[in-house]
């Protein structure tokens, strides 16, 4: 009985504790997810948050080169606000905003966001982040890719095994490389990060619209 | 000819997004460069909206003045 058990059942239970390891250190080379989900977990988490700070950049102009940068500007603004749940306050401004309304402190009192070009140009600039990643997610399961999905398949390697250390033996002048597996969060630091999501001309052309609409073009 | 994207870069140890950029293109007869249907370059017009988020949880509710609440909830 116990020749049996040494002969074959000890040898299957330390193979299947062994293969069960294996498998789970491979978990932590886990494939690269796709940009749409990470986009949709991205934006539950989001709705999760009731308040959070955001600051606004914008830019626009005339531009003649291939990353679109800006050289002669139209408009060049920044924003900062906090954003609770359904409002935005931005303070700068003297501002609050909903997503369809908003008011502003402007020549001794509070009126519509809409009555001067300065809050105008707040209300339609500044959206809630949370819409945007609305608007993006329509598109992402068509359009999204990682941007840097090579940078990081590249600092993963082709094998996610990587020379961890390199140890010299004191007084022998040998070197022991010892090669391990990334960690969880090793793994986790080379997942890519940002994309790209493409919307269709329409939407595109609606985008282009609403900063025309603003007035900020100048009439242009 | 217009095109858009978005640029979306997500915080992988919270998987929250972090910075969203729009960016909206039109293209201007005879003077943009484009390959297909995408602008590649010559002169067009570019606006970029970049949102940079933080403080995930730790920004507190605002406290509006009255006077504001009342114009906000005349508002339609």
């Amino acid at each position: 009985m116990r020749s049996l058990f040494t002969r074959a059942l000890l040898p299957a239970v330390l193979m299947t504790a062994c293969t069960g390891l294996l498998f789970a250190e491979d978990s932590s080379s886990k494939k690269v997810p796709s940009p749409y989900s990470q986009l949709v977990k991205a934006a539950k988490n989001l709705s999760k948050i009731k308040g959070f700070k955001t600051t606004l950049t914008v830019q626009g102009g005339l531009s003649n080169t291939k990353d679109h940068k800006i050289h002669q500007f139209a408009v060049k603004e920044s924003y900062q606000g906090d954003i609770y749940k359904g409002l935005i306050h931005i303070s700068a401004a003297e501002s609050y905003k909903t997503p369809r309304k908003g008011v502003r402190f402007f020549e001794g009192e509070w009126r519509n966001i809409y009555s001067d070009p300065q809050g105008k140009k707040l209300q339609t600039f500044f959206n809630f982040p949370q819409a945007v990643l609305k608007q993006a997610l329509r598109h992402a399961k068509r359009s999204g890719r990682w941007l840097d999905a090579d940078r990081a398949r590249a600092e993963a390697g082709a094998n996610p095994a990587k020379a961890a250390e390199e140890l010299e033996l004191e007084e022998s002048g040998r070197t022991v490389v010892s090669k391990k597996r990334l960690s969880g969060k090793e793994a986790e630091a080379i997942m890519p990060t940002v994309m790209l999501v493409e919307t269709p001309t329409r939407e595109a052309l609606d985008h282009y619209l609403t900063v025309e609409k603003s007035g900020c073009l100048g009439g242009g | 000819m217009t095109n858009a994207f978005y640029e979306i870069e997500i915080d992988p140890e919270t998987s929250l997004p972090i910075r969203i950029k729009v960016t909206a293109l039109t293209g201007r007869k005879g003077k943009t460069r484009r390959k297909g249907s995408k602008i590649i370059g010559g002169e067009h017009a570019a606006f970029h909206f970049e949102y940079k988020l933080s403080e995930f949880g730790k920004v507190a509710a605002p406290k509006m003045p009255r006077n504001a609440q009342k114009v906000l909830a005349k508002l339609k």
